[in-house]
């Protein structure tokens, strides 16, 4: 009776393997292996092997504990009982890994093959973009330039002259504060107003001035008189558009930019142009109203 | 491009896309859905459209139990879709539950189990509705190399493993060796059709009338493939066809015994027609090792000892078998990230 105690799967006794509570049980129900064997379809030897708590014998994990459970439902064992020694017990089955060591080599080898390329469409995305970017603020700056220029040119020349002349101001304003003992601002501004004014007149005598030359070349100012229509397209040297649009009868636009200055006329018999205050002769082609030429540093037109 | 930016945000997903149940297995975090999949929809009379009124457990409740403007429907019959465009909303309810990120829509990398028999156009039907419901990344497997990784057979050994899936729609009979199918079989005989069988028993032999959620509890609670010891009672009401009005009445174990005679008869009869199929050398190896049940269809008592009367053959039930398809399609997706897409034979 003490030995049926021991028996009963109930008993919290971790010590007895699932082998041993099954061997037990088999005993008490006498029955012999093979009697179990027959019944369960299993090999002979396979019960012999969880008698003996030899898992790896039976393989995979899924059957190890497939043929547990189905020898203790035979013999009335509660399963939960059976399976929790036997997930307590140390050397188990291995769950099976799916890939053999020498498939997966291979395998492994063909994917890093395909990394290559993937790799190579990531950089030239990269790539790519940083060019598209640098285009973008390159394309932007200059575009801002542009527009500066544009309204400069077309509406109040004077500005434009200040603007393109500004590289000037540093040694007029030098000169200026030795003949002025006004704070370095108003003189700067006063500066700015007599360039402004008048600077233009000599500018035309200096046109030989090898010290102004030497620091970039000094602005060319273009008058145009109209007497008739005439389209009119003028850019300076940075690629700035002074002027840009029809001309009409008795009205004047004068411009000035880094020269040589490219000049497009419609109809270069309506315009009259003076160049530093200097008329000059338009050049055209025989029997041609319209008209392209240059006006160069020094006023000469080509 | 921006489903690749959105797959960042996903999860690799693998999908037992089934007739009765739907389940998915996330990668690093195991199952993390398992509803029915049955969807309900709503009509809407003023508009042109459907809409869809609840989808997985909470349409199951709903089945036969809707008002006219609401039907709830099981999109997939015997493995394969029925309906489509329902389908596609349900997987895309589905995943994007699996999120829980409404911030970003979900695109994930997706490898969904087919039934063995199932045709091109079926799979091709799969395949659409699973990239209309967002995923980036489709493959199809083949449901009882699912099943069998996710059992933990040997799969990739010379040695032949047999494994049977019983579904809700389909069963999938399969022997596999060195990571292949050597052959397989899928017979349209599943969970439903038990459940019909007990309804069509019920009819004949009481004249009541019983819904499928009933013949459902039934088969659950008292449904054996074998004749056991002791015998269950279950009392379920159902509608008195020749009265009209709703009647309880008592069925025995014994009875769904019977009821589920012709159903489980389809399984063994696949089951025997696989062996005969085997080769010799692999049906050896499964007549040694014995054949491995997986799916829900596996947790009707007894089925096991069926097969085993039948077949003489030792059977063993998998750990979990309900989960089985869905773990080991996302065993598989972990294996196809490390070994490369060549490993299985995907689609």
């Amino acid at each position: 009776m003490s030995e049926a105690m021991t028996l009963t799967p109930a008993s919290h006794d971790t010590d007895v393997t699932p082998g041993e509570l099954l061997k037990r049980a088999r005993e008490e129900a006498a029955l012999t292996l093979q009697e179990v064997a027959d019944e369960l379809r299993l090999d002979l030897w396979m019960l012999e092997a969880i008698e003996a708590n030899r898992f790896q014998a039976l393989g995979a994990p899924v059957y190890a504990r497939g043929y547990l459970r189905t020898y203790a439902t035979h013999l009335g064992v509660p399963v939960d009982e059976v399976l929790r020694r036997y997930e307590a017990l140390e050397d188990l089955p291995q769950e099976p890994e799916p890939i053999p060591a020498a498939m997966a080599t291979t395998l492994r080898e063909r994917r890093r093959s395909l990394r290559g390329p993937l790799l190579a469409m990531l950089a030239l995305v990269v790539v790519a973009g940083l060019v598209y970017l640098a285009l973008d603020v390159f394309l932007f700056a200059s575009k801002t330039e542009d527009a500066n220029a544009g309204t400069a040119g077309g509406a109040v020349e004077h500005n434009a002259s200040n603007e393109t002349q500004l590289p000037l101001v540093q040694p007029v304003s030098a000169v200026a504060s030795v003949n002025d003992s006004h704070d370095a601002h108003t003189t700067e501004v006063d500066a700015l107003l007599a360039q402004a004014t008048d600077v233009n007149v000599p500018s035309s005598e200096m046109t030989g001035a090898s010290p102004m030359t030497s620091s970039g070349p000094a602005p060319v100012e273009a008058r145009l008189e109209f007497t008739g229509e005439s389209w009119v397209e003028i850019y300076d040297a940075t690629g700035a558009r002074l002027l840009f649009g029809m001309g009409t009868p008795a009205r004047a636009r004068t411009v000035s930019g880094t020269p040589p200055l490219q000049v497009i006329l419609g109809a270069a018999s309506a315009v009259r142009l003076q160049v530093n205050g200097q008329p000059v002769v338009i050049p055209r082609r025989e029997g041609r109203e319209a008209t392209r030429f240059t006006i160069e540093a020094d006023g000469t037109l080509r | 491009m921006f489903k690749n930016l959105r797959g960042i945000f996903s999860n690799d997903l693998s999908i037992d896309l089934g007739t009765a149940n739907t389940l998915i297995y996330a990668r690093g975090k195991g199952i993390v859905l398992n509803e029915p999949s049955v969807v309900a929809i709503r009509e809407e009379p003023g508009r042109a459209g459907k809409r869809i009124e609840a989808v997985g457990q909470e349409a199951k409740n709903m089945l036969g139990r809707t008002p006219g403007h609401i039907t709830a429907i099981r999109p997939m019959k015997d493995g394969v879709i029925a309906d489509f465009t329902v389908t596609e909303k349900m997987l895309q309810y589905f995943i994007e539950k699996v999120h829980g990120n409404r911030l970003i829509r979900p695109s994930p990398r997706v490898l969904i189990c087919v039934p063995y028999g199932s045709t091109q156009v079926e799979r091709r039907a799969i395949q659409e509705s699973a990239e209309g419901a967002g995923a980036r990344w489709v493959r199809l497997i083949e449901e009882p190399m699912a099943a069998a990784v996710g059992a933990g057979l040997p799969v990739h050994e010379a040695r032949g493993s047999m494994v049977l899936d019983i579904g809700g729609g389909t069963s999938e009979v399969a022997v596999i060796s060195l990571n292949g199918i050597v052959y397989a079989a899928s017979v349209r005989i599943g969970g439903d059709r038990f459940d019909d069988a007990i309804i069509n028993y019920v009819r004949r032999n009481y004249g009541i009338l019983i819904g499928e959620a009933t013949a459902e509890k039934i088969k659950i609670e008292i449904g054996s493939a074998y004749p056991g010891q002791q015998v269950k009672e279950i009392s379920v009401k159902g509608r008195n066809l020749s009265e009209g009005v709703p009647r309880s009445f008592t069925l025995n174990s014994n009875e769904i015994l019977e009821a589920l005679q012709e159903p489980l008869a389809g399984i063994v009869g696949a089951v025997k027609v696989a062996l005969e199929q085997t080769p010799p050398e692999l049906g050896a190896d499964v007549a040694e090792r014995g054949i491995v049940l997986t799916g829900g269809g596996a947790l009707l008592r007894d089925i096991d000892k069926l097969l085993m009367e039948e077949t003489g053959l030792p059977v063993v039930v998998s750990e979990d078998p309900l989960t089985c398809v869905a773990r080991g399609g996302g065993r598989m997706l972990e294996l196809i990230d490390e070994h490369g897409p060549a490993l299985f034979n995907l689609e």
